[in-house]
Formats: structure tokens, sequence, C-alpha cells
């Protein structure tokens, strides 16, 4: 049976687990924001793990792995007595029992198939990719980690325009209750470099990209569904294709990569031992494909829809041939 | 323009080209809007696509480079097309449709009091992966008795739901907007024979309520006109292949029997001896659903034929089985509705 690990809020796994059952297999879904609430057990000494009540270890051979942020906002009553700083205290300290919690799931169903491995997933991150997808003959954007007002001032004059990342990840910041802030990529000018002390908060630059358009591809294990997301008459999401214009969506078409550029990709996902991922990459004005970054768990809803490439009934297929698989090597 | 010479202009692949006999349409199915061109522009938009600028203009004699660059620039402009070195990079859309579906949508007609168990036909509903309802209530049901219903509709992949009612002095605004406030799959609801026409939307709730003076039977259905073409990319491309209207539709009368559509007299069987899901594998049952516009006779020579219902109950001649939908005046020769 194949096993699905995900939000309870993910529209796209409803869909594609619509598709299973069309195609008449079975699953189980487990709702890892509901890891507190749901009725979870592990039993150690036989290795049993169970999830509302049904067994999750037995009779599953292939598990999709999509993530899912936190495990769900738990009310804490006991936080409410005590004084802020030892509920801080507390309240970090749950939350690492909980990062365990999740943990203590897929290691105990992990001599499974899977699409992908967590495990895998949680020892990339943005700037060994980076590296990776050097060694792999595939562009990336110059790039800079420093603190230093100096080293900043001369990759300008490199590059001309610059662009700062967050090094980790775009976060949802909850600064005041209405008003959602993200940290987006934005550009950097002179006169803001001139302001800098000498010496700041390490940050990730790059040089800004003069772009063609943007291409965003879902890869499931050797097989590339692009599309093109032209974002430049458009000032509004110019720098970055996520500042949404809702009203007048960016034009985003079925797209081609060039064949060298999928097998230096493959390779890169293959080194980086994903079976699926969302990739970003710039197609520049001057012809170059530049890649920015893979989100081992990325929405594919989108991509799907617009180009209609049915990823939804492609990846329910894709389950239920390798769980078939993994089974008849099993006995 | 000299640089385009040697480019290709593409549209862009969500804006797709249909020829009707005296002008074409641009489907917009990405923004969801139609943009009408003369067959001209149609033409010079088709043979653009494995010409140069260059080759293109050459085709027309050198006669109208003028006249290209300028319609071209007015695509660019509105956002349709664009100009590449790569077209084979920029595959067409797909048109296919699929569906995890069996049965699509359904129109239910519901009376108070009524001996059909309405709990296992919703269930039965979901299990085929019905994802949307129109409820047809008759008689003069009590508010209650519609909140019971629609608790019973409260299934997993039922998501839109639309409710028509025949007026009565329950159902003002007050108690409309509660039923729409606690429903939130309830998307539309329609009250008929009522006093004044009047429509209510605000941003509390998800429904839109409509109060019409007119009286809306079961032939009341299949208008086609300008106001109510749709564009968008699952009708589009449901369309190429399957009736527009009732591709993975079911209906049950308020007897129970179960319908391609509400205004067909043909049965097939009733829902009290039949399960549903027996009922809409017969072939015969399926019959209409591959009935394409294309087929049609006058439609497939319109230039909207993607963007309205195809309706088979109401013909405009009923021996004729791709006859044209009886209530559409439109003439794609003469272009006049
Ligand atoms: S076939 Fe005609 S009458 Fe029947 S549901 Fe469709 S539009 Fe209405
Ligand atoms: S003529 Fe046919 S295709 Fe054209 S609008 Fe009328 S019903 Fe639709």
């Amino acid at each position: 049976m194949i096993l699905i690990l995900c939000e309870s809020k993910d529209l796209s796994v409803s869909e594609v687990i619509d598709w299973i059952s069309f195609l008449g297999y079975n699953y189980k879904r487990v709702n890892t924001d509901h890891l507190i609430d749901g009725n979870y057990t592990l039993k150690l000494n036989n290795d049993q793990v169970s999830y509302q009540s049904n067994s999750i270890t037995d009779d599953i051979s292939m598990i999709w792995y999509r993530g899912g942020s936190e495990v769900s906002s738990y009310k804490y009553p006991v936080l409410e007595k005590i004084n802020a700083a030892k509920s801080r205290m507390i309240y970090n300290s749950m939350k690492m029992e909980k990062k365990m919690l999740k943990k203590s799931l897929y290691d105990n169903v992990l001599e499974k198939e899977w699409l992908s491995n967590p495990l895998q997933i949680d020892k990339l991150n943005k700037i060994s990719t980076l590296r990776l997808a050097k060694e792999c003959g595939v562009d990336i954007p110059s790039s800079l980690i420093t603190n230093s007002k100096q080293e900043l001032l001369d990759f300008l004059n490199e590059h001309k325009e610059l662009i700062v990342k967050p090094i980790y990840e775009a976060y949802d910041f909850n600064l005041h209750k209405e008003e959602i802030y993200m940290e987006y990529t934005s550009s950097i000018s002179l006169p803001f470099i001139q302001k800098l002390e000498t010496t700041f908060f390490p940050s990730l630059f790059q040089e800004r990209l003069q772009k063609e358009f943007e291409i965003r591809s879902f890869y499931l294990d050797g097989d590339f569904y692009s599309m093109a997301i032209f974002s430049q008459n458009d000032s509004q999401t110019e720098v970055d294709f996520r500042r949404y214009n809702t009203e007048k969506p960016n034009r985003s078409v079925p797209f081609k990569l060039p064949e060298n550029i999928e097998k230096k990709l493959n390779k890169l996902m293959r080194t980086m031992e994903l079976k699926t991922g969302s990739i970003d990459i710039v197609k520049t004005k001057d012809g170059r494909y530049v890649f920015l970054e893979v989100n081992p768990i990325g929405q594919f809803g989108m991509v799907s829809g617009i180009c209609n490439y049915n990823l939804e009934k492609i990846i329910a297929t894709y389950l239920i041939k390798n769980e078939k698989w993994k089974k008849q090597v099993k006995s | 323009m000299n640089n385009t010479h040697s480019q290709y202009f593409l549209l862009y692949a969500s804006c797709i080209p249909v020829k009707g006999i005296s002008r074409s349409s641009i489907y917009d199915i990405q923004r969801n809007c139609l943009r009408l061109i003369p067959n001209l522009i149609y033409d010079v938009i088709k043979d653009a696509e494995n010409r140069t600028a260059g080759e293109l203009k050459k085709k027309y004699n050198n006669e109208y480079d003028k006249e290209i660059d300028i319609f071209f620039e007015e695509l660019i402009e509105d956002e349709l097309g664009f100009f590449t070195d790569t077209p084979k990079l920029f595959p067409k859309l797909s048109l296919a449709w699929e569906s995890s579906s069996q049965i699509s949508n359904a129109i239910i007609e519901i009376k108070e009091k009524s001996e059909l168990n309405y709990n296992s036909i919703f269930s039965q509903l979901d299990d085929l992966g019905c994802t949307s309802i129109e409820l047809r209530f008759t008689g003069s049901p009590t508010i209650d008795f519609i909140e019971h219903i629609l608790t019973a509709c409260n299934r997993s992949r039922i998501v839109s739901i639309s409710m028509i009612l025949p007026y009565a002095d329950q159902f003002q605004i007050d108690n409309i907007s509660y039923l729409s406030s606690k429903n939130l799959r309830v998307n539309k609801i329609i009250i008929h024979s009522a006093k004044e026409n009047k429509k209510i939307s605000n941003n509390y709730m998800v429904a839109k309520i409509y109060y019409t003076t007119n009286q809306l039977r079961n032939s009341s259905c299949g208008q086609i006109c300008k106001e109510n073409l749709i564009i968008n990319s699952d009708l589009f491309r449901e369309s190429q292949k399957y009736n527009s209207c009732l591709n993975k539709k079911v209906t049950i009368t308020e007897n129970g029997d179960i319908k391609n559509c509400p205004s067909f007299k043909k049965k097939f069987s009733n829902i009290k001896v039949k399960k549903l899901k027996e009922a809409i594998t017969d072939a015969k049952f399926q019959e209409l659903w591959h009935i394409r516009k294309d087929d049609i006779n006058i439609c497939k020579s319109c230039e909207f034929r993607y963007s309205c219902m195809d309706c088979r109950a109401y013909t405009q001649d009923p021996k004729n089985r791709y006859s044209k939908p009886l209530k559409c005046s439109y003439d794609p020769k003469t272009m006049s509705w």
C-alpha cells in the first residue's frame, strides 16, 4: 500500500489521492500536522507505528513524503500559568520534542521506497545545492556571502546590479496581525550599500540576472515538466515572481528545456538523491539557463494546471508503479 | 522592427485561435477572456507558427509588412503573444481532458417528505467522485429541511453546490444568508417566482444570491446568449472531445428516476432499485457524453463553440442528433445574435 505523509491542508495531495482511488489502489494518509492530536502511537518494542488506530508499518512499501512545516499549533495549558521567560524556554523545548516526534515517524518506516526520503532532504541547503549544481556543470548565479561592505562594493563593481536573498529560506514573518511580511528577493543599489556599516550581518548576494523569462520545472525521476513564466511586462513581479499579480496573472506556458540542460539537472538531482522536486531557473537575455534553487517538496499544482500536464495523475501512476515494484523485490 | 526579422512570433500557449465561418476568436484560457479577430488575421497567426517574421512577410509578397508589424506589436502590447528564436522550446498546450471522477456533476430534484434516501444518494455521488451538485427544490421546503439536505451533502469530494428554490415567505434574505454562511460549499442560490429581481453578494458570503421574478422550470434550461458564454481551460478542453453540458452528468428526479438531464424523457432505471454506479456505466447512458461541438450543425463553424453549453435536450430538429441547440439565436454566418 502507499503511505502519504503530508499536511492536512495540502489540496494537491487530495487530487493525487483522487487519482489513486480512481485507478483502483489503496493508500493511507497521515497528516503530519496532526501527530499530536491525531492519535499517533509508536511501539518501540516491536517497531509498530499506528495513526488513527491504523498500522502504518504493515503492508506499506511506498511512501510519498510531502513534508509539512510544523506539527500543529498545540496549546500548552501550563504555559499560561508561568512567567514569560520560563514559558519561552518550555516552548522551545517542546518545539524540539515536536521535531523529534516527526522524526520518530520517519525513522521507523525507513525501510521502504520513498519519494523523496526526508533524511536526504534534511541534508540539503541552498548554498551546498548551488555548489553541487556547479560541480554538475549547471550554470549558477555569481554568488557571495559576506559581512563586509568593501567586499560587497567590489562585487557590485563586477556585476553592476545585485540582489540580496535569505541564506536559508523565505520566511513568513507575522509582524503585525493584519500584515504578513514575506522575505522576498530584492534588488539593492549603491546608495543602499553606502549607508551600510563596514560590517553587517552576513548575507547572500547574487548578480542580478537580466531575465528573458523564468522557468519552473517539476522533476520526477528523470522527467522534466517545465513552465516558462514571463514576468518582465509587469514591474510588480520583475525580481521575484512569487509576488503574485493576481488580477492579471503572469503569462505562463509549457516549456521544453534544452536537452543538455535537462541532462545536467538530472545529474544534479541524482547526486542529491532527490527523486522529485521543483526547480527554479532563469533564462537570461543573453541565453544562459541559470539554476536558482530546488524545492524538494515543491508545489506542482500550478505548473500542472496551467500547462495541463496532469501531474496529479502522473504522480499517482508513479506511486502505484513503484509500490508494486518494491513489493515484488521484497517477496 | 528589423531585429524580429529572423524571429518567430507565437501566441502564448494559453491563447488559442479558433476559426469560425465569418470571423475567429482567440480564447485566452489563462486569463479567461476572448478576443474576436478577422479570419485573415487567424491565417496570419497560423502561418507565423512555422515561419520567421521575415518569411511570413514574404509569403504575403511583402505587401503587408507594415500591417503585420503593427498587428504583432498590438498582440505583444496586449500580452497575447511574443517573439522568440527558439519556437521548438515552446510546445503547444495539450488539450487533453481527463478526470478522476466517474460523475463530475449532478442535478438532484428535491422535495420535502420524499421517500427517497438522500443520504444514500449523496454518498453514492461522493463515491463516484462527483464534485458539483445542483439542488432543484420543488414545493415549499422549510429552512430546516434545506439545512438537513445540505448537511447530507457535506462530503469530501463535493466542493460546490448550487440551489434553486421556488419563492416562499420563509426565503427572506436573512434566512437565506444564514443558510449560505453555514454552508461554505454553496456558491449560488437562485430564488425564482420571486416578487422582485435582485442580486445579493458581498465579501462575507461565498454564495451569490439571486431573486428573480421569472418562474424556472426544467424547460427554462439551455438558454445560450452572449452573456452566459464561459471561457476557461476546463470547458475549452472538455468540449474538444465531449459534450459540454452532459459529459459525466447525472440527474435524479423527484421520484428517483435516473436520467442524463431533467429535460429528457428517457430514464435509466430508478435509484430505488438500482445503484447509481450501475446505471451510469450503461453504454447507452454515456452515449450523449461523446457528442462534441465540432459535430453539431452550424455550431461547428461558430467561433464561440468552446464557450457555450451544448444543450441536447432542446434542439432545432429533435430528429437529428447533431442539430443545433434550440435556444441559441446566434448565427455564425451573419455574426449576429
Ligand atoms: S441538456 Fe439542455 S436542458 Fe439538459 S441540462 Fe443541458 S442545457 Fe439544460
Ligand atoms: S451557434 Fe452553436 S456554438 Fe455558436 S453560440 Fe450558438 S450554440 Fe454556441
